[in-house]
């Protein structure tokens, strides 16, 4: 079998770029590139059938050496509040706008005017007494 | 840009790392020894992260620098890295036929077991195995191609269930 075959076979089977599609083609074409393809589909699954991990005291080793998984700088923190900041605002902004577009109106600091009054006599609508 | 945090390095590539020294030693437990020498060395070089690399590639360029730093000092010591363990005779076959790939990758040349596990182990595009090694794309697919083209005898001969218990050595 043609070297430059098993060339693209091989990029092929990597995802990566087969400068020449006919070459690739021909190399499908044959029975002999069909099976090499087949074995370098095989040979991955054999290569990636590996689950070993490392015993426990390999982590409990190195964990403590590469220091916390998760941790605040500075800069990160100063980032959380800006963004706390914005969002809050945004949100008291979007919340007045939506009132505003339904025409609810705001509270104001005058009490309302009176639409109609109702009196009363002393002595005729209402009576005082002693106990 | 800040560079990323040593544990959060280690999580996400402990164990790409881990399997990738298991395959290029063939051993177990001095992969965990170089494996911690990476993250090691991943923690006092975190100043010197290279953004021109993705994270998964400069993790790995550290991997081979100190895979090949074991191969100076067995070279220098004048001692025999064992590269596949012989096989328990009660083992099943998937174990059998691990070792017999084992041995399978300690036959090919350095340069394409190298370049073939960082393809399929680490799962490194052409450009970043050539970043970490230090070669060209093309030449990383010439390495790759030679790599599997070594290998097909063993599928061939094999058929997934070679028994082979030699031992091999390589310096």
């Amino acid at each position: 079998m043609k070297e430059e075959w098993m060339v693209a076979l091989s990029a092929l089977v990597d995802g990566e770029e087969v400068a020449d599609p006919a070459l690739l083609s021909e190399a499908l074409a044959s029975a002999e590139g069909r099976a090499a393809l087949l074995e370098f589909v095989r040979l991955r699954a054999a290569v990636r059938a590996d689950d070993s991990c490392p015993r426990p005291e390999f982590y409990e080793k190195v964990r403590p050496a590469v220091g916390p998984a998760r941790a605040w700088s500075s800069r990160g923190l100063l980032r959380g509040l800006a963004a706390a900041v914005v969002f809050v605002l945004g949100t008291a902004g979007l919340v007045d706008l939506g009132l505003r577009l339904r025409g609810v109106k705001q509270p104001v600091e005058q009490p309302p005017r009176a639409t109609r009054v109702l009196r009363f006599e002393p002595g005729v609508d209402w009576q005082t007494t002693t106990r | 840009m800040e560079p990323p945090r040593a544990a959060g390095l280690f999580e996400r590539h402990h164990l790409a790392v881990y399997r990738f020294l298991r395959r290029a030693t063939g051993d177990g437990p001095a992969a965990e020894d170089l494996t911690q020498e990476v993250f090691l060395r991943i923690v006092r070089g975190l100043d010197r992260y290279e953004d021109r690399l993705r994270e998964r590639a400069w993790v790995f360029r550290i991997a081979r620098n100190v895979l090949v730093d074991r191969h100076r000092r067995a070279m220098r010591t004048d001692r025999d890295l064992p590269l596949a363990a012989v096989p328990d005779p009660a083992s099943d076959a998937r174990q059998t036929e691990a070792i017999a790939l084992q041995e399978a990758l300690a036959g090919l040349r350095e340069e394409e077991r190298e370049a073939f596990l960082l393809r399929e182990v680490a799962g490194l595009g052409y450009e970043e195995i050539g970043a970490v090694v230090d070669a060209t794309s093309d030449a990383v697919r010439m390495r790759i191609y030679r790599a599997r083209a070594g290998l097909r005898a063993w599928l061939g001969a094999s058929g997934g269930t070679v028994v082979s218990a030699r031992r091999e050595t390589v310096r």
